[in-house]
């Protein structure tokens, strides 16, 4: 378990939490990969609810401890039950429904070996989802794996270890977090 | 050196239009933002070290991918001929060392990733410089994985 680590990198003298100060290393960088992972979660194609589950699997795998810690909310609800997004780490073996199930298992290719995708597993995708909600899919994945950079250097700190947090996404598709959750 | 080879310095190699046509033609404004991204990353970091660890993870996630080749053979093409192994190769200075297994870990497991890797960058670069590296190791990373996984869900029929 990714618990109680240690930042892995000398940060700059300045304000913000770790990851705000990291990032001033290289802001420009910093700013395009905010405005990709808005653009790349903006609503669209993907409903919220597999969104969601795209998102809680990415956490997972890679051990975000922030991404876990966060639950999407929209309009003051989660877009997802909690008991949904309990089945995520074992979903193979959860009552998810098909086609939730078919967006985890393109989510794990993505992150592990996607040259592996079966052709059994192609079918399934493009039977179960348009090509706009496939783009839109990998776009969220690339959105939400950007904690890999948080992971790498021990950044990944949530804003709230204690309890779940909310997060809200505004029509741009730019984040912020919201309150905790009960 | 077969001239249809992908190139591991050229920015449109990145996005190979087979793959990346479906992302431009549905999310047109993210399509922008990912080039405009990957021109910031080649900015953030040395492009030599990113163009390894871009051939490290792109044979470690597409085994059927074709491997990169560099338009400046006599420099770099011992260098990425012989990514895979890194670790027994004798071509590769410390820092090329380090980014490589940086990136080997960052591509197969960040979750496993341990301190040691990072420190390993740390004693080669200055600390703004590592931030850049990573940073440009995941932009590529991303890369790769949407290219791989595109070419796969849409460009395969019938080949498997």
């Amino acid at each position: 378990m990714r618990e109680a680590l240690e930042v892995r990198l000398p940060l700059p003298v300045g304000a913000g939490v770790p990851a705000v100060r990291a990032a001033g290393y290289r802001p420009e960088l910093a700013r395009s990969l905010g405005e990709l992972h808005a653009a790349a979660v903006q609503p669209g194609a993907l409903d919220p609810q597999t969104s969601e589950l795209v998102r809680l699997r990415c956490a997972i795998w890679h051990q975000c401890r922030v991404c876990k810690s966060l639950r999407w909310v929209a309009d003051g609800e989660r877009v997802l039950d909690e008991s949904d997004a309990e089945k995520v780490a074992d979903y193979e073996r959860s009552d998810l429904g098909d086609r939730q199930k078919i967006a985890l298992r393109l989510t794990d290719a993505f992150m592990t070996v996607p040259g592996d995708i079966s052709a059994e597993l192609r079918h399934q995708v493009r039977q179960y989802f348009s090509d706009g909600e496939v783009v839109a899919m990998l776009l969220n994945i690339i959105a939400w794996t950007q904690q890999k950079l948080l992971v790498s250097f021990a950044l990944d700190i949530p804003p709230d270890a204690s309890a779940l947090t909310g997060l809200v996404f505004d029509e741009t598709g730019h984040y912020s977090f919201g309150e905790a959750l009960g | 050196m077969a001239i249809t080879e992908p190139s591991a310095d050229s920015f449109e190699a990145a996005f190979p239009p087979a793959c990346f046509g479906l992302i431009q033609e549905h999310a047109p404004a993210a399509y922008a933002c990912l080039r405009q991204t990957y021109e910031q990353a080649l900015c953030a970091a040395d492009p030599h070290l990113l163009g390894l660890a871009r051939q490290r993870i792109r044979l470690m996630i597409d085994p059927a991918a074709a491997p990169l080749v560099h338009s400046d053979t006599d420099r770099n093409g011992a260098k990425l001929a012989n990514v895979a192994d890194w670790s027994t190769a004798e071509v590769y200075t410390p820092v090329e060392r380090a980014c490589l297994a940086f990136a080997e870990q960052f591509a197969f497991s960040v979750a496993d990733l341990d301190d040691a890797l990072i420190a390993a960058l740390l004693a080669e670069l200055p600390a703004g410089d590592v931030y850049g590296l990573v940073n440009g190791i995941y932009v590529i990373d991303a890369l790769e994985r949407l290219s791989a996984t595109l070419n796969r869900l849409f460009n395969q029929e019938g080949v498997l």
